[in-house]
């Protein structure tokens, strides 16, 4: 008898020992980084069995705001924080790039396979309002030999806060000075006009069911629903089809600031993909829990070199090695 | 396989839940395949997350759409604050006399807002109704004193609510707004030098804002607001006797880094007919403290004799996260700034006291937001006897009354979500002449004092 209690307490030891050292680590933001997260999660949690995770897609917005009030131990974000919106946080933050993705813009023109050519003058007239057929000499000019309809451009945006938003906003805000001026960038901006549509989804669905339409989403959205999207003209003058390889080419040429906030679009390398960006993971600089801020920090190392191999398999573009070496430098600045 | 028996578990749930199972029966079965293995700590964790959040966004979405369109967009807003204040002030009459009191307080406000279209948005707010010696509704204050403020105010005497502010606002571009009603006080101070920050001026509003480049933002706000309705016994010439108040701000404000921002504006302050009618909620003459100026106030009639015509500016200037990582990191810094002020009385010849100015500075965070976030700012002011209406600036600053200078400091320390603790400090004092009628001195010249006045206050706010 006494035994069986022994043996009944050793195993409760052992259990209650196993559930302490189990780390939950809390995460939201980016819904674009969703499945590389997840994917992350499986195969670091496979390692590191005492890590757990938790990540709720909110969108980046969430994400930020999530991890300003300290309610979660990071979040996730497809465009960095403004500086006042660092200034609101209780502590500095430090903007961790994990992945790399493309914003495709995506038509729905019957007849006209995808590789249709697009300049900045034009995708930014056609946003601003200013271009509204499809046979503007514009375009046209730059298709020859292309059957363009005459019909009215049907533009479509997102109407949700979008870290897909901030990258195409934040394009056509570098290309063209009206655009800067009258929109700007953002996750959520006032278009000029067009259709909104929720979500990858809902831009898709309008994209399907109007024909002449025009919209952008996640290169990886596209490619896995077979839209036909546009090559689009970069900084060099190049007309460049947007893959993994040309995104991971926009961060080539980028200039790194040290708080690696940084854009990528109209990237000067003659290769790039030019509406291009990153996902960020926010944590603070200094943890207020030693394990979770250490757990933190590996997975973090881990899911930018390792892990890496395991996204570039999802249409995500890899890091560079060069901002890799960065980001484990500031890395090791963390406090926890 | 595993995503299999993920998606079978959750459907599985779902089903569950359609049986109008409670969720912590859902709870239940989740825990249950977890203890068999079928489930991961991690998928069980999910999967409780996503229900969670499917069960409220279901049930919202079933009442929002129960609701009308206007009561969908209606939001509700408020604070309260508890304060304890320790004053030390001057006894009326005396040069040396002190008196101390500590007093409990709180102030409670509820704000409601609804986007009546697209353009169109009413804004309404009530608050407590701030004690005041001559009568309800004190502009300057919101604060109901545990015990009461009076000798017939006490044994938990039920104090009343008012009327904070009632107004609506139409945006018929983006960059031009118009407001109507008791408002929020539109007018931009980089700290309060002319404004207690209670005060919700009446009367009309147009402002006019619009984005050039981040370097550049221009801004105007005119306004037109009511001092006061004539009196029957002064209404001899109609409404054009009316004390009014005209006001317009120019300015710009923007980034010249994306660490560096500045605001500065221009101002012009009309203030007509002043002399037409008792003006209420005056410092009192007499009591604690007050002011009677004799170039702003008939002892007779108790009206100011001048008309008030102000011309000056304010500018800011600050720099974000200004030490970058020079520090370490428990001394983190976000934003650091400064701030100037000043107004000129032009109804005033230059020897008479019409001057108001303030410098400052502040640092730590632009918004508290929760625990960990601070910020530390002082100013030094001089509001000199004839610079503005004595009705008007911070009650908290020797009494509200002008013939004042001093320092203000104040901590805030967000404690958590909506809440944190602010701890102010004003050490004040009589600028030249305060009061010397209530003193019996005969001019200027005759009656001069030095009667410092202290005022801590500690307040735990709340918002919500």
């Amino acid at each position: 008898m006494k035994k069986i209690l022994g043996l009944v307490v050793a195993m409760a030891m052992v259990t209650s020992f196993a559930f302490a050292d189990s780390t939950l680590i809390n995460g939201a933001g980016s819904t674009f980084i969703y499945p590389a997260i997840t994917k992350w999660f499986d195969e670091y949690s496979k390692t590191n069995p005492d890590i757990q995770f938790n990540y709720q897609s909110i969108g980046s917005g969430g994400g930020i705001k999530q991890i300003s009030s300290k309610t979660v131990d990071f979040g996730a974000t497809d465009g960095p924080m403004t500086m006042d919106q660092m200034t609101q946080a209780p502590g500095r933050i430090y903007h961790i790039p994990m992945v790399m993705g493309a914003v495709a813009v995506a038509y729905n023109l019957p007849g006209v396979e995808k590789g249709l050519k697009l300049t900045p003058d034009i995708l930014a007239g056609i946003y601003l309002g200013k271009i509204t057929q499809w046979n503007d000499p514009l375009i046209t000019g730059q298709n020859p030999g292309v059957n363009l309809p005459a019909s009215t451009i049907v533009v479509v945006h997102r109407s949700d806060g979008s870290g897909t938003s901030f990258i195409f906003t934040d394009y056509l805000s570098s290309v063209s000075s009206e655009w800067k001026g009258k929109v700007g960038k953002g996750t959520s901006v006032n278009w000029p006009i067009g259709l909104g549509g929720k979500g990858n989804e809902g831009v898709s669905g309008l994209l399907k069911q109007s024909p002449g339409s025009i919209g952008y989403v996640e290169l990886a959205y596209a490619l896995e629903n077979n839209l036909t999207y546009a090559f689009l003209q970069n900084k060099s003058g190049n007309f460049i089809e947007p893959t993994i390889d040309s995104t991971s080419k926009a961060a080539d040429g980028a200039q790194i600031p040290p708080d690696f906030r940084f854009s990528i679009v109209n990237s000067p390398n003659p290769d790039a993909y030019p509406i291009a960006g990153t996902t960020w993971i926010l944590i603070y600089k200094q943890m207020d829990n030693h394990v979770k801020g250490k757990a933190i920090v590996d997975f973090i190392r881990w899911a930018v070199t390792d892990g890496q191999k395991l996204t570039a398999a999802m249409d995500y573009a890899p890091l560079p090695a060069s901002l890799v070496d960065l980001i484990q430098k500031r890395l090791d600045q963390v406090k926890y | 396989m595993k995503k299999i028996v993920l998606t079978l578990t959750t459907a599985m749930i779902f089903a569950w839940q359609g049986l109008s199972f409670a969720s912590s029966s859902v709870d239940a079965l989740i825990q249950k395949l977890e203890d068999k293995g079928i489930l991961t700590a991690q998928d069980a964790t999910q999967i409780k997350g996503e229900i969670a959040s499917d069960e409220q966004n279901s049930q919202q979405n079933t009442f929002k759409s129960m609701l009308p369109d206007w009561l969908n967009s209606l939001k509700f807003s408020g604070d309260f604050r508890l304060r304890d204040q320790i004053e030390r002030v001057r006894v009326a009459g005396t040069t040396s006399g002190r008196l101390a009191r500590n007093r409990g307080r709180f102030r409670a406000r509820l704000n409601m807002e609804d986007q009546v279209n697209d353009k169109v948005k009413v804004i309404f707010g009530i608050a407590t109704n701030g004690e005041n010696s001559a009568g309800a509704g004190n502009p300057r204050s919101n604060n109901i004193t545990f015990g009461g403020n009076s000798t017939s105010e006490n044994a938990f005497n039920k104090p009343t609510a008012v009327i904070n502010k009632a107004y609506a606002v139409y945006t018929p571009a983006s960059w031009a707004t118009l407001m109507g009603g008791k408002m929020d006080n539109p007018i931009w101070e980089p700290a309060s030098l002319l404004w207690d920050p209670n005060i919700t001026p009446e009367g009309g509003v147009f402002q006019l804002q619009k984005k050039v480049s981040d370097l550049v933002t221009p801004f105007s706000t005119n306004a037109y607001f009511i001092l006061a309705d004539n009196t029957p016994s002064q209404a001899t010439s109609g409404f054009k006797t009316d004390p009014y108040m005209m006001i317009t701000q120019d300015g710009i404000k923007g980034n010249l880094t994306e660490k560096v921002y500045y605001k500065a504006a221009g101002s012009y302050y009309g203030v007509s007919n002043p002399n037409h009618i008792v003006l209420s909620n005056r410092p009192s003459a007499s009591g604690l403290s007050g002011t009677n100026n004799t170039n702003s106030f008939d002892s007779t009639k108790a009206f100011y004799n001048n008309s008030y015509d102000l011309i000056g500016g304010a500018v800011e200037l600050g720099i974000n996260d200004p030490f970058g990582e020079l520090l370490p990191s428990p001394l983190y810094v976000p934003q650091v700034g400064v701030f100037g002020q000043f107004f000129a009385n032009l109804d005033l010849s230059s020897s008479q006291q019409g001057k108001a100015w303030q410098m400052g500075a502040y640092m730590g965070s632009s918004a508290l937001n929760g625990w960990g976030t601070w910020k530390l700012q002082t100013y030094y002011k001089v509001l000199e006897r004839d610079s503005w209406l004595d009705v008007f600036p911070d009650q908290d600053f020797y009494n509200g009354a002008t013939d004042t200078k001093g320092f203000r400091t104040e901590l805030d320390l967000g404690l958590a979500k909506n809440v944190w603790f602010v701890l102010s400090w004003y050490r004040t004092n009589v600028f030249k002449y305060f009061d010397h009628l209530n003193n019996g001195a005969t001019n200027d010249a005759a009656y001069s004092m030095s009667a410092p006045q202290d005022l801590v206050q500690a307040d735990l706010n709340f918002k919500f």
